[in-house]
């Protein structure tokens, strides 16, 4: 059987993309894969600060650090924490997300202004939202405390929600909203103005409703700019780490200590790389298993 | 052709990624000029001849890490000290390395892991432990006659590892601030000094409103939030009654009456509504200097956070020494602003000189005086004038007690304050919250 040939050409162009394609395979090698390789295998040894400082070799410890960690009362709950935070905010975020586009895609007057305005919180600084938030919440005389008394009608006059293990988190997750929600409406708003009139129209002359073509058409074709929102936030609420760390440090009894702040506890606090990169090791894995299950649950294939 | 050079605009970027890169010995060359007799120098003596060569008129630089210079309170002291002592010191050029306060342990270990070292910090006590490895044991960087000069207790308060890692700034222990104005009003004559009196001071201050914001006055301010500082603060608390947190070898010591007394005082405070729970200093600063605390425990310096908020806040505020309870003599931790030191880039006899420079009588004389409320830790300026607001705290920097330096004593001071909120935000009894903390992982982890 005769060898397949490859032209001149066809060598000059596998090695012309092989070269353009080699500073990104460099980039990504030297900065992603390499450092999660370093990870994962300082995750196995006994590894401080002091080894970093002193250049004092990494020991192998035997798994000494899961172990650790199966046995941390800390861990499985902030695995929970972590679980809960991204539910509520990534679908909180998603619902309100849409909700506002929808408003401002049915034109609704002054939508650019709003649009411009409502960015405003995606550009502060996180940290800066933070401390703005830790005001609103401020336990004593903070307005949230304030509003929260006037709507209970002054049944509910002591509520601070920073301080209440069990209302710390959700008081967390009001922020990330606040911060979060401008992005994925944007983005949904430019998936809204990409949905066919003309096919909206037809529905509208066959009879159907706005809720119809709401679920029948309009988020059915928005199906891969939903799954690029909810996969972004599912992430970025995943590594939540400075909006929980400047406003509550994982207290009040390690109310909100997430996996984000168990692992700055256990690697920058205890000074335990190790540990602290085994703690990383679990997380990225649940994070890679939820938005495997998520893009298992929602093929991003739009509809013909 | 277009592929060419495509192909040639790719290569020329690797080579530029290549170039970028380098060893830590190249690319971090601590100083512009710095001489071969500047090779880091933990064999060395101390200020031994390594300075750069300034012959040509080129200068050392002295790289300070130092978060107060972003503090607005701070900057201009701390840029006068960049200029006098550049001025006595012509051959050095003072870099401040600055980074917030709650980040500057983080960024000055992970600049040292790449092999980028400050030549000294100016940081908190409780850091020791933290940054010992980025920095040298100040014996060996320092001259005797430097170090000499320094109260030798509060040196033994920097032993960490059985070396010595810092020299004082000042000494600052934890005392308690009061609101003049407001215990005229509650009629209260005498100032507490025990927790009975304390309480009993309480229960006339409740119900008074600040006559700066007119809302309602909280009698008295722990800090408990979830941040480090907070630990060291109940560690005094405790210390108030007699107790301990840790052995002096550094093992877990908490069963004991005084622990289990500061905790029980902690939350009947709590339960009687007399503090607010989960605050930071900064936040109880905050309401004192708006009147809406009449009391509260901080570091004797904390005071320049007040009057930064509030400017009149002297004309109402007071000091008292630590309250006692239980058979406790009102002792407090030995805290103090220290500053660690090193000569990793071969900047010792700098090192020094800056030491010197700025606790020298006149530097520090006037940091007393004008810009922090807090005591000299050198014995030769034991009667150095301080601020008035310190009056009434008078003898406090002597009633002290220093905590061991052990490697996670950060998270130690964590679980302290998750312990108490525990029994006061979730309600836990007193046994049930101590009995959580001592199975904690920090707990179990440093063992009795």
């Amino acid at each position: 059987m005769k060898k397949p040939t490859i032209s001149k050409r066809q060598a000059g162009d596998v090695l012309f993309w092989s070269v353009m394609i080699l500073p990104v395979i460099l980039l990504v090698a030297t900065f992603i894969v390499v450092p999660i390789i370093s990870s994962v295998a300082m995750s196995f040894t006994e590894y401080k600060i002091k080894n970093i400082l002193t250049g004092a070799p990494a020991v192998w410890n035997n798994f000494e650090n899961y172990i650790h960690l199966l046995n941390d009362n800390r861990m499985l709950p902030a695995i929970g924490r972590t679980f809960l935070f991204v539910f509520i905010v990534v679908l909180a975020q998603y619902v309100f997300g849409m909700i506002l586009a929808l408003i401002l895609n049915s034109n609704v007057k002054c939508a650019r202004f709003i649009r411009s305005v409502m960015m405003m919180p995606w550009v502060v600084p996180t940290v800066i939202s933070a401390l703005v938030w830790l005001w609103i919440f401020q336990s004593q005389y903070g307005l949230f405390k304030y509003l929260v008394k006037v709507f209970s009608f002054g049944m509910l006059s002591d509520f601070a929600i920073l301080n209440d293990t069990r209302f710390a988190l959700l008081g967390i997750a009001l922020a990330a909203l606040w911060k979060q929600i401008p992005l994925s409406t944007l983005l949904l708003l430019a998936g809204l103005q990409n949905v066919p009139d003309d096919m909206l129209e037809a529905a509208k002359i066959d009879g159907a409703g706005y809720f119809t073509r709401l679920f029948k058409i309009i988020i059915p074709y928005m199906r891969s700019v939903i799954s690029v929102v909810v996969t972004m936030a599912i992430i970025q609420n995943f590594k939540q780490f400075p909006l929980i760390w400047t406003m509550t440090g994982g207290g009040p009894s390690n109310a909100t200590t997430t996996l984000a702040i168990l692992s700055y506890r256990e690697a920058f606090v205890s000074q335990n790389m190790g540990t602290g990169a085994a703690v990383t090791t679990v997380w990225m894995l649940l994070m890679i298993l939820v938005v495997a299950v998520f893009k298992k649950l929602m093929p991003s294939q739009e509809i013909d | 052709m277009k592929k060419i050079l495509s192909m040639l605009l790719v290569l020329t970027m690797l080579f530029s990624l290549a170039a970028c890169g380098g060893t830590a010995e190249e690319s971090e060359a601590p100083a512009p000029v710095q001489s071969e007799e500047t090779a880091p120098a933990e064999e060395e003596a101390p200020a031994a001849e390594t300075e750069a060569d300034t012959a040509g008129g080129e200068k050392t630089v002295l790289k300070i890490s130092n978060y107060a210079i972003l503090e607005s309170n701070y900057t201009a002291f701390w840029e006068g000290v960049e200029a006098g002592f550049e001025e006595a010191y012509p051959e050095y050029d003072i870099e401040w390395v600055t980074s917030e306060y709650s980040q500057t342990t983080t960024n000055v270990l992970t600049a040292a892991g790449a092999g980028d070292y400050c030549d000294a910090i100016f940081g908190e006590h409780s850091w020791i432990s933290t940054l010992a490895y980025a920095f040298e044991p100040a014996t060996s960087v320092l001259n005797e006659e430097v170090i000499g000069e320094f109260d030798s207790t509060i040196l033994d308060s920097c032993v960490f590892d059985g070396e010595c890692y810092a020299v004082p700034y000042y000494v600052s222990p934890f005392i308690l601030y009061y609101n003049t104005q407001l215990f005229e009003e509650a009629g209260i004559t005498e100032v507490p000094t025990t927790f009975e009196e304390l309480e009993a001071a309480c229960e006339k201050l409740a119900g008074l409103k600040s006559p700066i914001t007119g809302n309602a006055v909280v009698p008295f301010g722990q800090t408990t939030a979830s941040v480090a500082i907070s630990g060291t603060s109940l560690t005094a608390f405790i210390y108030n009654f007699g107790g301990d947190v840790m052995t002096p070898e550094g093992k877990m010591s908490v069963d004991n009456d005084g622990f289990t007394q500061a905790m029980t005082t902690l939350k009947n405070l709590y339960d009687k509504g007399y503090m607010t729970e989960n605050q930071k200093l900064k936040d109880l600063r905050q309401s004192y200097a708006n009147g809406e605390l009449a009391m509260y425990y901080d570091q004797a310096w904390g005071f320049s956070g007040v009057s930064g908020i509030n400017p009149d806040a002297a004309s109402f505020t007071a000091s008292a020494p630590a309250m006692s309870g239980g058979s406790g003599t009102g002792q407090s931790v030995l805290n103090a602003a220290v500053f660690m030191v090193s000569n990793k880039n071969g900047n010792a006899d700098g090192v020094n000189k800056f030491i010197s420079y700025v606790t020298s009588d006149e530097e520090l004389g006037y940091y007393l005086s004008d810009i922090a409320a807090a005591w000299s830790a050198k014995t030769s300026q034991a009667d150095m004038e301080v601020q008035a607001v310190l009056a009434g705290a008078t003898g406090s920097q002597s009633n002290l007690k220093a905590v061991p330096m052990i490697e996670t004593l950060n998270d130690l001071n964590l679980e302290l304050c998750t312990l108490a909120q525990n029994i006061t935000l979730n309600g836990m009894s007193v046994d049930d919250g101590i009995a959580a903390f001592k199975n904690s992982t920090v707990y179990q982890t440093i063992g009795e």
